[in-house]
Parts: C-alpha cells; sequence; structure tokens
C-alpha cells in the first residue's frame, strides 16, 4: 500500500506547529504559580524546565519516524517495554493531558471573568460549561480547528512580543530583588510545576512522518522551537514579574486569600495600559487557551482509542460513530474525566498533577528509546536518530525524577497511583487478551539463551 | 504529437452522487482513475476510520467506478482517508500521472462545451484533451477568453491558434465557436458562461498570491458551478 502521508512539512512549518502546542496555559496562567515557588528566579525554573523537556522530545521524534502509527507516546512505550508499561503510559499520558486541557480551561474562566463583571466564584462554573462546550464540538467533529490554532499562536506571539517590548519601559529593577531568596530547591519546585509548559514540543512527533528532509528539520525544528520558546518565555515572565508587585501575583486568585493569581499576563498589562490592556490581554489568552483545550481534548482521546484497538481497553473505546465519523466513546470518557477533574481538583493541584503525569511519562519515553536501541529489533528503524544518545536521554530520565521529588507529596501521590492503577487495570484487563512482548521482551529472551538458567 | 490522457475523478465518501451518465460516455476512451476520498473530522485517526469503514467503502467506490468500465474506460480505484481533501487530489494525481481532473457535478447532456482560456501555456495539451472530448460526443466547443486575463498573446491571437490546434485534431471547423469578452471578473463570468453551457474545461493556472488566498480560479469556479469541470494540469510545465 502506498504511503498516504506527503511530506510537505518544512522547518518553518514544523516550528510554528510545536510552538503552537507549547502556548498556552503555560505563558498566561503559571508564571505566579512559578513565583510563587521561586520568587523572581522564576525565569531560570522556565529554562531548567525547557531543558529536561528536551532529551524525551528528541527521543520521541525518533521513535515516531520509525512508528508512523497514529497513538504517540503510548504506541512507541507500548512497542518498547510490552503492554504493561504500555497500560501505565497510557493511562498517565491521557490523565495528564486532561489535567493540562482543564487546567487551561479554569484559567480561561478566570481571564473571561476580566471582560465580564461576575463574582470570583463563578471560575469553576465557567469552565465547566466551556468544557461541556468543546466536548460537544469534539464529538460532532471539527474541520478547521487545527489552522485555527495555527492562526492564533502567531496572533499570541505578536501579542507576547509587544507586551515584552512595552514591558521593557515599565518594568521595575527593584522588582528583581530577592532573586535568589527562594533559593535552588524553590527553582527546582518551580520548574517541576511549569514543566507542563513545553510538554506541546513532542507534537512534532505526531507530524513526524509528514516532515521533509527529517533527518535535517525534526532536531532542528525541535532545538529551534523550544529555543525560541524558552527566550519566548524567559522574557515575558520577566515582564509579568517586573511589571507586578509580588502581592499581587500571589494572593489574587480565586477563591481562598492567598491562591495565587490566575491571570498575571493581564495583572501585568494592567499595569502597563489600564483597563486596554486588561481587555486585549484576557481576550488574546481567552483564545490561546480555547484552542489548547481544544487540541487537548482532540489529542488526549487518541490514548483510550489506540489503547483500546491494542486491546488493553473496551473494544468500544476505538469505535468510530456512523453518525459524527468522530470516536465518539473515547471522547465522551476523556469529556467525563475532564469534567470530574475541573469540578472536583483545586486548580493548583490540577497543574501540578498535569506536570508530574507529564514527567513521569517523559521519562519512560526516554526508557523506551534506551530499550529500542538496546533490543536491535528489525522492525526498528528509524529515519532520524536522536543525537547524543544515550547519555541525553539519561539526562532526560535523571532530570525528570530529580524534578518530580521535588514537587511535594501529593504529585508523587499521584504518579505512584497511576503506575498501581494502570498495573491493576492490565493485571485485571489487558492482560488477558494481549501476548505482546515489546523489544524489552527481545532482550530478555536474548539474555536468558546466553545465560542458561541453572536449576537447582 | 499524440498527448495521452489520464483523468482523475475524486469523489467525496460516503454517499457521494454518481457520475453522470454523460460523462461515462466522453470517458470510455480513457484512462480513468476514481479517487474515494473518505472525509474525516480531525478527531478520527485516518487508520481507525479505515478499518471501520473500508469494506464499505471499497463497494461503494466500486459501484461508482463499475459504468465506466462497462463503458470500456481502462479504471484503476484509488481509496484515501482523511481530511486533507484538496492535498490528497493533488498527490494522488501525480503519483497516478493524470493529467486531468474531473469535478464531476450535474449534467443531463454534453452538447455544449466551453473552454476558458487564459493563455499560450499548456495549449497543446488542453486542446488535444478538448479535441478528445470532442471525439467521443457531437457537442460543439466555444473558446472563451475575457480580455483582463491576457499574457503577452492578444485575445483573438489566442482563440485563433487554439481553433488551429483543435482542426489539426480533426474537429470540424463549424463546431468551433469564439467568444471574446471585457469582463473583469474572470471567475464570475466563468461561472456566468457555465448556465449557458453543458460542461467546462480549464486549465491549471500558477497561484498567485491572490489564488493562494482566494482559491485559484479553477478552484473557485468548480466551487460555484453545478456544471462538470474537468481541469488540465500543467504537467509539462518545469517544477516551480
Amino acid at each position: 500500500m502506498k504511503n498516504d502521508l506527503e511530506r510537505d512539512l518544512g522547518l518553518y512549518a514544523t516550528v510554528t506547529i510545536s510552538m503552537g502546542a507549547m502556548i498556552g496555559s503555560g505563558i498566561f496562567v503559571l508564571p505566579a504559580l512559578g513565583f510563587k515557588k521561586a520568587g523572581p528566579a522564576v525565569v531560570i525554573a522556565y529554562i531548567l524546565a525547557g531543558l529536561v523537556v528536551l532529551p524525551a522530545a528528541l527521543s520521541k521524534a525518533e521513535m515516531a519516524t520509525a512508528m508512523p502509527e497514529s497513538g504517540g507516546t503510548y504506541i512507541y512505550i507500548d512497542r518498547a517495554m510490552g503492554p504493561l508499561a504500555g497500560t501505565v503510559a497510557g493511562i498517565g499520558a491521557w490523565f495528564s493531558l486532561v489535567f493540562k486541557s482543564s487546567f487551561a480551561l479554569v484559567g480561561l474562566g478566570a481571564y473571561l471573568l476580566l471582560l465580564v463583571p461576575l463574582s470570583g466564584g463563578l471560575v469553576k462554573a465557567v469552565a465547566l460549561g466551556l468544557a461541556a462546550l468543546i466536548i460537544i464540538l469534539n464529538i460532532v467533529g471539527t474541520e478547521q480547528s487545527g489552522k485555527a490554532q495555527s492562526i492564533i499562536v502567531t496572533a499570541v506571539v505578536v501579542a507576547l512580543a509587544a507586551y515584552v517590548l512595552n514591558a521593557g519601559v515599565a518594568v521595575d529593577a527593584t522588582r528583581f530583588d530577592g532573586f535568589t531568596q527562594k533559593g535552588t530547591g524553590g527553582v527546582v519546585t518551580a520548574a517541576a510545576f511549569v514543566f507542563v509548559s513545553y510538554a506541546g514540543v513532542t507534537k512534532i512527533a505526531s507530524v513526524a512522518e509528514e516532515i521533509e528532509d527529517p533527518d535535517r528539520n525534526l532536531p532542528r525544528g525541535i532545538l529551534i522551537s523550544m529555543g525560541v520558546m524558552m527566550v519566548l518565555y524567559t522574557l515575558v515572565v520577566a515582564a509579568v514579574v517586573g511589571l507586578n508587585d509580588a502581592k499581587t501575583l500571589t494572593t489574587t486568585g480565586p477563591g481562598a486569600g492567598d491562591s495565587p493569581s490566575l491571570t498575571p499576563m493581564a495583572d501585568g498589562a494592567g499595569q502597563l495600559l489600564g483597563g486596554v490592556g486588561v481587555t486585549v490581554i484576557a481576550v488574546v489568552a481567552i483564545l490561546a487557551l480555547t484552542s489548547m483545550a481544544n487540541a487537548g481534548v482532540l489529542a488526549s482521546s487518541r490514548f483510550p482509542l489506540a489503547m483500546s484497538r491494542d486491546s488493553l481497553a473496551p473494544g468500544g473505546l476505538a469505535r468510530v460513530s456512523e453518525r459524527f465519523q468522530t470516536p465518539r466513546n473515547a471522547i465522551l470518557v476523556t469529556g467525563v474525566l475532564l469534567l470530574a477533574l475541573i469540578a472536583f481538583v483545586p486548580v493548583v493541584e490540577l497543574a501540578k498533577l498535569a506536570s508530574a503525569f507529564q514527567i513521569l511519562v517523559f521519562s519512560i519515553v526516554n526508557l523506551a528509546l534506551i530499550v529500542f536501541r538496546t533490543s536491535g529489533v528489525e522492525s526498528y528503524q528509524p529515519s532520524f536518530r536522536s543525537p547524543g544518545y544515550p547519555f541525553v536521554q539519561l539526562f532526560g530520565v535523571v532530570g525528570g525524577f530529580a524534578l518530580l521529588t521535588q514537587m511535594g507529596i501529593l504529585p508523587i501521590l499521584g504518579a505512584a497511583g497511576i503506575i498501581v492503577g494502570g498495573v491493576a487495570w492490565y493485571l485485571l484487563y489487558g492482560r488477558s487478551r494481549t501476548d505482546r512482548k515489546g523489544a524489552l521482551g527481545v532482550i530478555i529472551a536474548r539474555r536468558r539463551d546466553e545465560e542458561p538458567v541453572t536449576s537447582d | 504529437m499524440s498527448i495521452t490522457h489520464n483523468v482523475l475523478i475524486p469523489l467525496e465518501l460516503p454517499d457521494p452522487d454518481p457520475i453522470p451518465s454523460v460523462l461515462v460516455d466522453t470517458l470510455a476512451s480513457m484512462e480513468v482513475v476514481v479517487l474515494g476520498h473518505y472525509g474525516l473530522p480531525e478527531q478520527t485517526p485516518p487508520s481507525a476510520g479505515r478499518n471501520q469503514f473500508e469494506t464499505k467503502a471499497n463497494t461503494e467506490l466500486d459501484g461508482l467506478a463499475q459504468p465506466l468500465a462497462e463503458a470500456g474506460a481502462s479504471v484503476t480505484t484509488r481509496l484515501v482517508f482523511g481530511k486533507a481533501r484538496d492535498k490528497t487530489i493533488d498527490r494522488v494525481a501525480v503519483e497516478e500521472d493524470c493529467d486531468v481532473i474531473l469535478t464531476p457535478g450535474q449534467a443531463k447532456t454534453v452538447e455544449r462545451i466551453v473552454v476558458p482560456m487564459r493563455g499560450a501555456e499548456n495549449l497543446d495539451r488542453i486542446t488535444s484533451f478538448v479535441g478528445e472530448l470532442l471525439s467521443a460526443t457531437d457537442a460543439s466547443v466555444t473558446l472563451f477568453h475575457t480580455s483582463e486575463s491576457s499574457d503577452r498573446l492578444p485575445g483573438e491571437e489566442l482563440l485563433a491558434a487554439a481553433t488551429d490546434r483543435l482542426v489539426e485534431t480533426g474537429v470540424a471547423p463549424d463546431r468551433i465557436n469564439q467568444q471574446l469578452s471585457e469582463d473583469e471578473d474572470v471567475e464570475r463570468s466563468i461561472v456566468e458562461l457555465g448556465e449557458d453551457f453543458d460542461l467546462l474545461v480549464l486549465g491549471e493556472t500558477e497561484p498567485s498570491l491572490r489564488d493562494r488566498i482566494f482559491g485559484t480560479v479553477p478552484a473557485q469556479v468548480t466551487a460555484d458551478t453545478e456544471d462538470p469541470a474537468f481541469v488540465v494540469r500543467d504537467i509539462d510545465a518545469p517544477e516551480s
């Protein structure tokens, strides 16, 4: 059968796709949360987080060129380490993306309230309503939301650039005093916190098969988009820090008296241009966050779908609705989780858990690449090979776990919970229905052959 | 000088309109590729769609291609699942070496064919294809030119040159009409023309900046007219 994809994405398209997937809650909502942990050094936290994400992006890109199946992370880990690890990673990646979407929606609700005079307690209700709308949109099916997203991204980048330029005049340098007051620990915690800001870079992997000259454009696309975003985050976050009173950032959130602001960009704009600035930034934020939440629902519904096709989840989840021609059941399950998270989990925990699961999954992605390379299975023929192997991957794994340990007890429990839950689900459901081994199985089998088991 | 033509017929699955039977007759002596494009929303991975709908879609596609094969055309079918319809059509046209793309539309008869001409490029292929259509039918052809769309060659000369080529391929001169228009709006006048004719043959054009924003003239015309439209690709032109 002829390949149904055409390689027509150049370097520029690759970079914009990647940036489009990254811009969202990381810039519009998270800076204040990170500021609370790290003080002005939150700027450093953004750079650190980017460095730890990079290896996973390279690993994922390499595996994507060897396995052009949709399903992404889950498929790579399943094929590398077998269905048990696949189940854990699939559920982890699914939860992480849904967390990210729900967090984006809560932030979106907060920005919306800046435009419409309603009480702060309504943020959750607004977020729930928007979530329901996005779920319905996805079930009915959309044609052009990808295109809309790339237009929105361009607009957002322009707006951010203008924001930073304007801020250059108004920044109060004394606000960077106490840069080191929260210490290294605070910076690492903040980095773990904002980790999810870069998760979108792996979107490149999902279009890897469409990128022309992948050996050259894949690593460049990843490095350039990461580089640009690191600079952008650094400047914007520096502007936010410089424009705002520390108190505004850390205490003006909805609900309890000391919760951090969910609209740091608008707080900054208010300092800069008054009411008009707030309105403009709020509109830009709403557009970016809507598009991010929508893309998140679309992408996360692929995980239950792919697992279902591999018999690791009930078969109905892979069914495409005759009426809408969308995988309705997979979207519904994702939607129910989304609504439940918004309704029952506090916002800050949403952000933490999204990052924690992402760090966990990215660490496993790096391990999966090492497994593939070590196993030397015939079917693994990537057209792009990650530079710096295996040191880059090892850095990614170690760095990821280092961040994870700094996140406090709940995210660690959450990550452990996903692992335990994934294993339990596999034992109860998947194990009896699948007999795949993965590349890891090949390595283990080879070891057994080399070292005959001594019986005693 | 003989050019062989390979016609691509893209159909939107599921439940497409059948290819009008008068068109089937005009295609009887040609090579035809019937492309079933099964449109899926962004939410659905093409592989999942293929898994579930492939059998049904293939049956549908074969049913649509059958009249063509029965009429004597040599038919290939392709089935593609995805969302980028236009991109798929372009890609399959290149892969299958198709130089003409047909948008089937509605037609009860093929008596009056209109050929809006823009310039001298691709003239050989267009006239050769029109010649073949005329030999398969009793239709008359009107060569049409609007002054605004001219490059280098004046309209009268262009139409005269095209007429000569057609006569060379064996078309009786009394079946060929010429029409010059002063209208500025090329697409609108072509679409209006379509109301007086049964079938359009258009040359593919290099997209200009304006085209990239609003769509090329052939793309707009085929979108606006109910008539069947053949778009002749400029495959002899060097790759830009």
